[in-house]
């Protein structure tokens, strides 16, 4: 995918972060009260329950090609934000896992297993806009995506689930035609259009599939609690409408551009083009405009804070957070992250020299070097083995893994590695590559089971692919 | 970049020209302040519906309201405005991040 500087795609994706992001169905009987703090409501309802093992939490964002970063310079200074906002819960506090994910849209989200992830886009929209570089902005993005963590709602995905199902079509549809147009003889470039242009369905999808979920009273606890969280902390509540009217940017933006549906599939004198992700988009906005706006909320907050929060006062954070944009192992962060998408892009743009000069600026050292996303980068263009052990390797590094296996005839290899990446990430989607593959190997019996198998699974996007692919 | 950096700037300060007006408030009433936070009480909130922005959002998060009887300061929380409030004018440069030496992308974060 390519590296999209922040701009309105970027900002738009803190409208799926932040007004969409991490949360579905979640405790019920836990609304706002009429008078009185969140925070208190929340004490006494059912504790959330604790967050699952490491690897767990991070499935949901294992499902981008980009993964997530290794501890680092701007997780930790997260953290440590995060922290002062949690000292502020009543009793013990859950212990959420902050992860930086390098990845230039504008985005937060918690995963259903309650950890929290960040991406650098959001973090580099801050540093362009200097009315908003408070650290109280930063503690406000954490604020409302723990509150989701600490209230249950991020545990309960089948919102996403549902979702996926709905989009699933989609994605087999392009999974199909994309197989058609690379063959057996695809090279790097091929195999990275064909893995990237899936994923970033899925990706799409992942950020799209925290919406369904999402309702005007769950979006209004998070936000009333995080409110508790920031001004127990001392952190400005003034922050939060900030924050908030950045989205209302984005609706507005979103309004303008609002268009007729685009074609899935454009056939032109060269061959078939695939235009999923816009197809996909297209329906999220849909989906988005039913849903209550910005502004709204904006209201609702600003409410709560003028009847629970009428005396605090406080000096925005600024010093807090030029510590943060100083850090230059930060900046490093940044711009590795920076230079590492652009790789990505290079190599679905067919340029992979480009994205080799890309990949030369990184420091060897530092953790985006280490992160999936350069993995992967580097699979595609010097041959680097696919660490599929690693407890951070991501769902784009199986399926390269798979495909480079399958173009080198290593098919029982590939059927493992599709196998193991269905178990590991949960995507029954999966099974359409393990039935081609079976045919392929003349395994027809096993190819009928899995279809079988498909058939239970109740997706009808699911099930036609899977029936495709016996044939 | 520089001059993704100064185009970025320039919209930034577009946004400070205080063109916004009170178009509602959060409470049937709103709490006053001096521009420094001192509490002033309150007033209705049809005292200042309709009026102008006068001052950014200050470092306090206040901001001033052109009222009859001059500038009150409220809480930007407490108002509904035509546009989103801008920020405090700053000498600061919005600091991108793409390139490893920063030069260009930061004024080297003096007084944001």
């Amino acid at each position: 995918m390519a590296a999209a500087p922040i701009g309105r795609r970027g900002v738009a994706g803190l409208g799926l972060g932040l007004l969409l992001g991490g949360c579905s169905q979640g405790m019920t009987g836990m609304e706002v009260p009429a008078k009185g703090r969140m925070l208190d409501v929340a004490v006494r309802g059912t504790p959330a329950a604790p967050p699952g093992p490491v690897d767990s939490a991070l499935r949901d964002f294992l499902l981008s090609e980009h993964g997530v970063l290794e501890d680092n310079a701007l997780s930790g200074h997260c953290r440590r934000v995060l922290g002062r906002l949690l000292a502020a819960w009543p009793g013990t506090p859950p212990a959420i896992a902050v992860w930086i994910v390098p990845k230039p849209n504008f985005t937060a989200e918690a995963s259903r297993d309650g950890a929290i992830m960040l991406t650098t886009g959001t973090f580099d929209h801050l540093l362009r806009q200097p009315e908003l570089q408070s650290e109280d902005v930063l503690a406000f993005i954490l604020a409302h995506e723990a509150a989701h963590v600490l209230l249950g709602h991020a545990r309960d995905r089948s919102g996403t689930q549902d979702m996926m199902h709905r989009v699933s079509g989609l994605l087999f549809v392009g999974t199909s035609i994309a197989g058609r147009m690379t063959g057996a003889g695809a090279d790097a470039a091929r195999i990275a259009q064909h893995v990237l242009i899936g994923n970033q369905l899925g990706m799409e999808t992942l950020d799209a599939t925290l919406f369904p979920g999402w309702n005007r009273a769950q979006e209004y606890q998070a936000d009333a609690l995080a409110c508790d969280l920031m001004a127990r902390a001392g952190y400005s509540l003034q922050a939060v409408p900030q924050v908030i009217a950045v989205l209302e940017a984005v609706e507005a933006e979103r309004a303008r551009h609002a268009g007729a549906a685009p074609e899935l599939m454009v056939v032109n004198g060269t061959g078939v083009r695939i235009q999923v992700g816009d197809v996909l988009r297209h329906g999220l906005d849909r989906l988005r405009e039913s849903h209550p706006g910005a502004a709204d909320r904006k209201a609702q907050i600003g409410a709560y804070i003028e009847r629970e929060w009428p005396d605090e006062l406080v000096e925005f954070d600024r010093a807090g957070f030029r510590r943060i944009a100083g850090d230059r192992t930060v900046q490093r962060v940044m711009s590795d992250s920076a230079a590492a998408a652009q790789a990505l892009g290079d190599l679905v743009a067919n340029r992979p020299r480009e994205g080799l000069q890309q990949l030369a600026k990184l420091d060897p050292q530092g953790s985006v070097n280490a992160s999936a996303m350069v993995i992967l980068a580097r699979m595609l263009t010097q041959g680097v083995p696919p660490p599929l052990s690693h407890p951070r390797a991501t769902l784009a590094i199986h399926r390269v893994a798979a495909m480079q296996a399958e173009r080198a005839n290593r098919l029982p290899e590939a059927l493992q590695i599709y196998a193991m990446a269905q178990e590991r990430f949960d995507q029954e989607d999966l099974l359409v590559n393990r039935i081609q593959l079976l045919r392929r190997m003349d395994r027809k019996t096993e190819a009928q089971l899995l279809a079988l198998r498909c058939a239970t699974s109740g997706r009808t996007g699911l099930q036609e692919a899977c029936v495709a692919a016996a044939r | 970049m520089k001059s993704l950096t100064l185009s970025l700037l320039l919209a930034g300060l577009a946004t400070g020209a205080l063109a916004q007006t009170v178009t509602g408030t959060n409470g049937a009433e709103v709490r006053t302040y001096t521009e420094t936070g001192q509490s002033t009480g309150a007033r209705p909130a049809a005292d200042v519906i309709g009026r102008r922005v006068a001052t950014p959002l200050n470092s306090k998060g206040l901001v001033g309201v052109e009222t009859s009887s001059g500038i009150v300061f409220l809480r930007g929380s407490a108002l509904q405005t035509s546009a989103p409030l801008p920020g405090a004018p700053s000498g600061c440069l919005a600091m991108g991040t793409q390139r490893r030496d920063g030069r260009g992308t930061t004024n080297g974060l003096g007084d944001c």
